[in-house]
């Protein structure tokens, strides 16, 4: 390493990972090819394990690594329980079992079973790369970023997400003390006595935190005339709508093409500017705001590669993203997208390194 | 498992060391009589058949792969229909079709009338006796009546009865193809499936799509080849492989394009082509295990 | 310069309450001083705290007459957002309270509410690191800091901001003797150096008393009286041992810090160490109370002499416990054993194993190894870890940190229903522990209205339906007041008088000074200290009550014994102090 300017320590803007995971996240989503697929994981992984942090939603990503398995499990279950087994291979038969409109279990097929399994990682790298958004990013760093108007739902998110580990820790809690009254704590009866407590407990909390953040200054704002605030939900009503016929235009080939694009740019104009006009009664500062850098364009375009690698494949040879299931054949290795992913890797090697908290915390 | 691998192993292997050709049943051409199969009317726009499926298909799907070659969406494999005999041509079957070129499915009653499913045609199963209808386009109904087969107890089925013509559905120009299948109907192309089918085999009165594959093919697959085993038409017509080099690569346009075979690489010859595949699988095993090392050491530090 | 705290003739009275939370409270809190708050839980003190800070009634609902003022400002017109710059509030549990997740965000989160303009922002955070002592924790997660230091940065997070105000609701409640020790030193320090006011409520005066300028008691009928400390605390039921001591030995002016109280013990000390006769050996100074002779002159006696009627049998032996949380090891083999009628504290810091050590003495928490053996009614021994849920709540019973948990239904008749449904005892059973730990509860109230003293006896009651020979409290006096705690020591001399064996975890040395016969110390997961509660307690700086600090070298820990030696002297010493504070609590407490 000798030489080697290393960036000094310091946390990437939370918006620059977010757009690596979701450029990497689209670019996965265009393809069943299972080598793709896989490397999309893995180098999603292998960013994660090189950049994370230490906060405890970075300890998170195996979770959706294992939620992960669990889609592709769940994707082949249903296959094999309701699904339509179509192919030629027929790798076993179960007693099937017609109920009106559906028919259950019977044979199943090898090109089924490799559909639905690919399908099912297809989503499973999916929330791979969503996971490894949140692993690299605090989601309450990204909440921060959020323009003005849009803080104190920011904040609400923030809290309902914060709740969700406690709500953990009261059922570890009560289920112990279930325990402590003879009860086994598991079962279906048990959900009750589990609930009630916990539930109770969540509430107090709950109005705990808002007494505090009333306290602490949360939801100041300067008084707006009736008029702006009407002006304010106007603009992003309608803003909002516009900005969902343009989607639906720009997706569906037959709608006409006004309906597209300019819709979908004209909504989200005016989502902004009812943003701004809302946003400007809202006072508040932000402390030591992210800055965007270098490593954050790096890491922003890395992902961006990706997904435009994907989009070129598939403009020039859509059927090496797809893993050929009928007829059955090995999956491509299309060099373009490899190429993309690749780059999305990057960051793993070129990104600053998160800071470390200087004291190791007791346990 | 043992048994489940011995099985499953093989046939991805063959898959990737030859791939399959599409076994598609001969058509029975025009309608059934009696109550036994199912008619299968498809209305390419320029023109319409009208087959039977004998027997008692477990599905429509099922019913029509027995009377013509049929693509699927790689997106939605063996649930949806893409082309049916190489119609259209223009679309490449990786994502749904769109709403206004894409083959709408109806059935009827024996006797009825059509009515657009509400169902898949996957998940359809027609009554023996029942027809199903396919027309192409924006879901318009297909342009004729579901034949009445009651009436018609004659033993044999007379060859193109109910059929004015045979079906010359629009060739698949590749490139020059639109998506409406109306444009080229008259043309005639070699490449055109009906062409070869009456072509291929002149003494069966239907037009089978019986081609035969590649040499090469085919012997590589023996997994396949209990029936006639039958690649599309087109590549058969027009002479020309639909073998690539590598998976980057397109198939060639025109004629080849037009059928929906394997977009795979399919090994021009038995060995050596498997190495972009490997390579692969080496290169994801590499990152995942770069992954694993990193996240091992990581947690050692802690 | 104005007052920085008004209330003129304030009532509040909420909705669903048939008596008002304040009545006609009159308060004064001038620039620079620290009120100290008290008063008996679910007094109103809470409400006190909340209509300084605004949140009563714009928060909390009810109805407010009179006139609240903080800093010039009336809280009828603003509500606690507009006064987060001139009010800083601190909640019991700081965790509660936490917005962000850093120590450095959250240190910066009330000035981004206020707009304040990012490079001044940058500035006040680093000066309150500093003035916290915490700039080393500025990138830490809050949830990895202990509780004392979760409580500094919450107070810091309210400072940065500038306010003049400091209102604190029981800060140090929730934190061990040395977290709550930083805390308040750190109160101390913004009082005097920053001349911040502030107003605190605590249930433990001994730790605050000293530091007030003035005292606002919070009587039961909602009524406030505020006063100089001695003046209040002179007469005042709720005072802290250094007072009672004063009361007792008839100090003027009375003590509020042990420093005050020792150099004016100077001539009961000498006239205690004439009276109060220790044997010599070392191994168990205090002499027990046996002889019969005794039992006439003393009505402790009879209490003494049953509880040591009981032959010491062992109830649980536990050896080499080891209990290990990932990676973390909590309990590093700890040999423990409890004797029938015998009540052991565990002591030590926050994270030093007590909690686990109770679990795995339970055996429904985890134990890594070691062994446990409890003493069954019949004789022989068991594990609990290896019994049914069922049956180990007749060998063990644990009360665990929040009692609460263990309480799902909605009436408390109910909850003694299923008691004795769930550990097979007659009916009726629960309810009779009930109504002996804590009368006069109706059936009827839903458990959570209770008062954290009423759960804790509802709790206890249902643990004890199966009469276990050995009971576990894992800190069983946090959000209990004084006479709760009292209540609670009673409770456990009665259970010690039937033989149970107890052990309980807590940070409470005068609670401990109370009901202990045994200290066992416990640091890092090792027993450090194991020992007779009047030789541990004594002679240990950290955990030495005020009445013993006070005394040295006089082994007397608590203002019953002090009494009862001034009363009946010559006397020797008792180590049971549980039974000799319950014998005088009728009139040691009269005033009460």
């Amino acid at each position: 390493m000798a030489g080697r300017i290393t960036p000094l320590p310091r946390h990437l803007h939370p918006v620059a990972w977010w757009v690596w995971a979701i450029g990497l996240a689209v670019a996965v989503s265009r393809t069943t090819n299972p080598l793709l697929l896989g490397l999309g994981i893995g180098v999603a992984a292998l960013v994660v394990s090189a950049k994370r942090g230490s906060s405890p939603w970075a300890r998170a990503f195996g979770l959706y690594l294992w939620l992960g398995v669990f889609i592709v499990a769940v994707r082949v279950v249903l296959h094999v329980l309701v699904g339509y087994k179509f192919g030629t291979h027929r790798l076993w038969t179960l007693p099937s079992v017609d109920l009106p409109g559906i028919t259950l279990l019977g044979p199943v097929h090898l090109e089924g079973l490799l559909a639905a399994a690919v399908e099912g990682l297809r989503l499973a790298s999916i929330i791979v790369c969503i996971g490894a958004a949140n692993a690299l990013a605090n989601p309450k760093r990204l909440l921060r970023a959020l323009p003005g108007a849009l803080h104190e739902v920011g904040t609400a998110v923030v809290i309902a997400v914060t709740v969700a580990p406690q709500l953990a820790e009261s059922v570890q809690r009560v289920r112990r003390a279930r325990v402590l009254r003879g009860d086994g704590g598991t079962g279906l009866r048990s959900v009750g006595r589990v609930a009630l407590p916990v539930l109770q407990d969540t509430l107090d909390r709950s109005l705990l935190l808002a007494s505090a953040m009333d306290s602490r200054g949360y939801g100041r704002r300067v008084e707006q005339p009736p008029a702006a605030r009407r002006l304010t939900g106007a603009l992003t009503l309608v803003g909002l709508a516009g900005a969902a016929v343009g989607t639906y235009g720009l997706l569906d080939g037959t709608a006409p093409a006004a309906t597209g694009a300019p819709m979908l740019v004209g909504g989200l104009a005016l989502c902004a500017l009812g943003l701004w006009v809302g946003g400007r009664s809202v006072r508040r500062t932000v402390y030591r705001r992210d800055r965007w850098g270098g490593p954050e364009w790096l890491v922003a375009a890395s992902g961006v590669v990706a997904a435009v690698a994907m989009f070129a494949q598939q403009h020039r040879d859509p059927m090496a993203l797809v893993l050929p299931v009928d007829p059955i054949g090995l999956p491509a290795l299309p060099l373009l997208v490899v190429g993309g992913l690749l780059v999305a890797a990057l960051p793993a090697f070129l990104a600053p390194d998160p800071p470390r908290p200087r004291r190791e915390v007791r346990g | 498992m043992s048994r489940w691998l011995a099985r499953v192993v093989p046939a991805i292997l063959l898959a990737g060391a030859g791939g399959f050709a599409v076994p598609v049943g001969s058509a029975d051409a025009a309608a059934c009589s009696g109550t036994s199969g199912v008619n299968v009317v498809i209305d390419y726009g320029s023109s319409t058949t009208v087959s039977c499926a004998p027997g008692d298909p477990s599905s429509a799907m099922a019913a029509l792969k027995s009377v013509a070659s049929v693509v699927s969406p790689q997106r939605y494999p063996g649930t949806v229909v893409c082309r049916i005999n190489g119609i259209p041509a223009s679309d490449p079957c990786v994502q749904m079709p769109p709403a206004n070129a894409y083959w709408a499915f109806y059935h009827a009653p024996a006797g009825g009338s059509w009515t657009y499913s509400n169902v898949g045609v996957a998940g359809y199963n027609p009554a023996p006796g029942s027809s199903i209808g396919f027309a192409f386009g924006a879901g318009a109904r297909p342009s004729v009546a579901p034949p009445a087969s009651a009436p018609k107890p004659s033993p044999k089925p007379n060859p193109s009865s109910s059929r004015p013509k045979p079906p010359a559905p629009p060739a698949p120009k590749g490139t020059a193809s639109s998506p409406k299948p109306k444009a080229s109907s008259t043309a005639g192309t070699p490449g055109a499936p009906r062409g070869s089918a009456s072509a291929g085999s002149g003494a069966g009165s239907t037009p089978k799509v019986t081609v035969l594959p590649n040499g090469k093919t085919s012997t590589l697959a023996p997994t396949s080849s209990t029936t006639s085993s039958t690649t599309t038409s087109a590549t058969t017509t027009s002479g020309t492989s639909t073998t690539t080099t590598d998976g980057a690569t397109t198939q060639g346009s025109g004629d080849g394009g037009g059928q929906a075979m394997a977009p795979t690489s399919q090994p021009a010859d038995g060995s050596g082509s498997n190495a972009p595949f490997w390579a692969g699988v080496g290169l994801v095993v590499l990152i995942g295990a770069a992954a694993a090392y990193l996240a091992r050491r990581r947690r050692a530090q802690h | 310069m104005s007052p920085v705290v008004v209330l003129d003739d304030v009532t509040i009275r909420y909705a669903a309450s048939p008596r008002p939370a304040l009545r006609s409270a009159s308060v004064v809190v001038e620039e620079g001083e620290l009120a100290l708050l008290v008063g008996r839980t679910g007094s109103g003190k809470s409400t006190l705290l909340g209509t300084i800070s605004g949140r009563v009634p714009h928060f909390t609902g009810g109805h407010l007459s009179g006139r609240v003022t903080v800093a010039g400002l009336d809280t009828r017109t603003h509500r606690p957002r507009d006064l987060a710059g001139i009010v800083g509030v601190v909640a019991q549990d700081p965790m509660a309270g936490f917005v962000t997740d850093t120590v450095e965000e959250e240190l910066a989160y009330t000035l981004e509410q206020l707009a304040v303009d990012p490079p001044t922002m940058r500035r006040r955070v680093e000066e309150v690191l500093d003035l916290m002592g915490i700039a080393e924790l500025r990138d830490a997660p809050l949830r990895d800091l202990s509780g004392g230091e979760q409580q500094r940065v919450a107070i810091g997070a309210v400072l940065t901001a500038g306010p003049r105000l400091l209102v604190l609701d029981e800060p140090t409640s929730a934190l061990d003797p040395v977290g709550a020790q930083d805390v308040l030193a750190t109160v101390t320090r913004l009082v005097h150096d920053l001349g911040l006011t502030v107003v605190m409520s605590e249930h433990r005066l001994e730790r605050v008393a000293g530091l007030a300028d003035t005292v606002l008691a919070v009587a039961e009928d909602g009524t406030v009286r505020q006063g100089e400390p001695r003046s209040v605390f002179a007469d005042l039921a709720l005072a802290p041992p250094v007072v009672e001591l004063g009361r007792v030995a008839g100090w003027q002016p009375l003590p509020l810090t042990v420093r005050e109280a020792r150099r004016a013990a100077t001539d009961l000390r000498d006239q205690l160490v004439t009276t109060v006769t220790l044997s010599p050996e070392t191994a168990t100074p205090p002499t027990h109370l046996a002889d019969g002779t005794d039992q006439g002159a003393h009505p402790t006696a009879g209490l003494t002499a049953t509880a040591s009627a009981h032959a010491p049998t062992t109830a649980l032996q536990a050896t080499g416990v080891t209990v290990r949380h990932g990676e973390v090891d909590a309990v590093r083999g700890i040999d423990l054993s409890l004797a029938g009628g015998e009540v052991v504290a565990l002591m030590g810091r926050n994270g030093s194993g007590k909690s686990s050590l109770l679990w795995a003495l339970h055996g429904s928490g985890p134990r890594t190894g070691g062994e446990v053996l409890v003493t069954t009614p019949d004789g022989s021994h068991t594990d609990p870890a290896d019994a049914a849920p069922r049956t180990r709540r007749r060998l063990v019973g644990l009360v665990p940190q929040s009692a609460p948990d263990l309480l799902y239904l909605d009436t408390v008749a109910a909850e003694c229903a299923q008691s004795d449904h769930e550990s097979a005892a007659t009916t009726g059973t629960t309810r009779a522990l009930l109504d002996r730990l804590a009368p006069g509860i109706p059936g009827a109230q839903h458990p959570r209205d209770l008062s954290e003293g009423q759960q804790l006896a509802l709790v206890l009651a249902i643990q004890l339906a199966t009469t276990p020979p050995v009971l576990l409290l894992d800190e069983p006096t946090r959000g209990l007041d004084h006479p709760g705690k009292e209540a609670l020591a009673t409770l456990l001399a009665h259970l010690t008088t039937d033989g149970h064996a107890v052990a309980l975890a807590t940070h409470d040395v005068e609670f401990a000074a109370t009901v202990a016969d045994r200290v066992v110390v416990l640091s890092r997961g090792h027993v450090v200290t194991d020992g007779p509660a009047r030789e541990v307690l004594t002679e240990s700086p950290e955990f030495a009550p005020q009445v013993a600090a006070v005394l040295a070298p006089v082994p007397l820990l608590t203002v019953a014994e002090v009494a009862a030696c001034l009363t009946t002297p010559p006397v020797e010493v008792s180590d049971d102090p549980a039974a000799v504070s319950d014998y005088l609590e009728p009139d040691g407490r009269g005033a009460r």
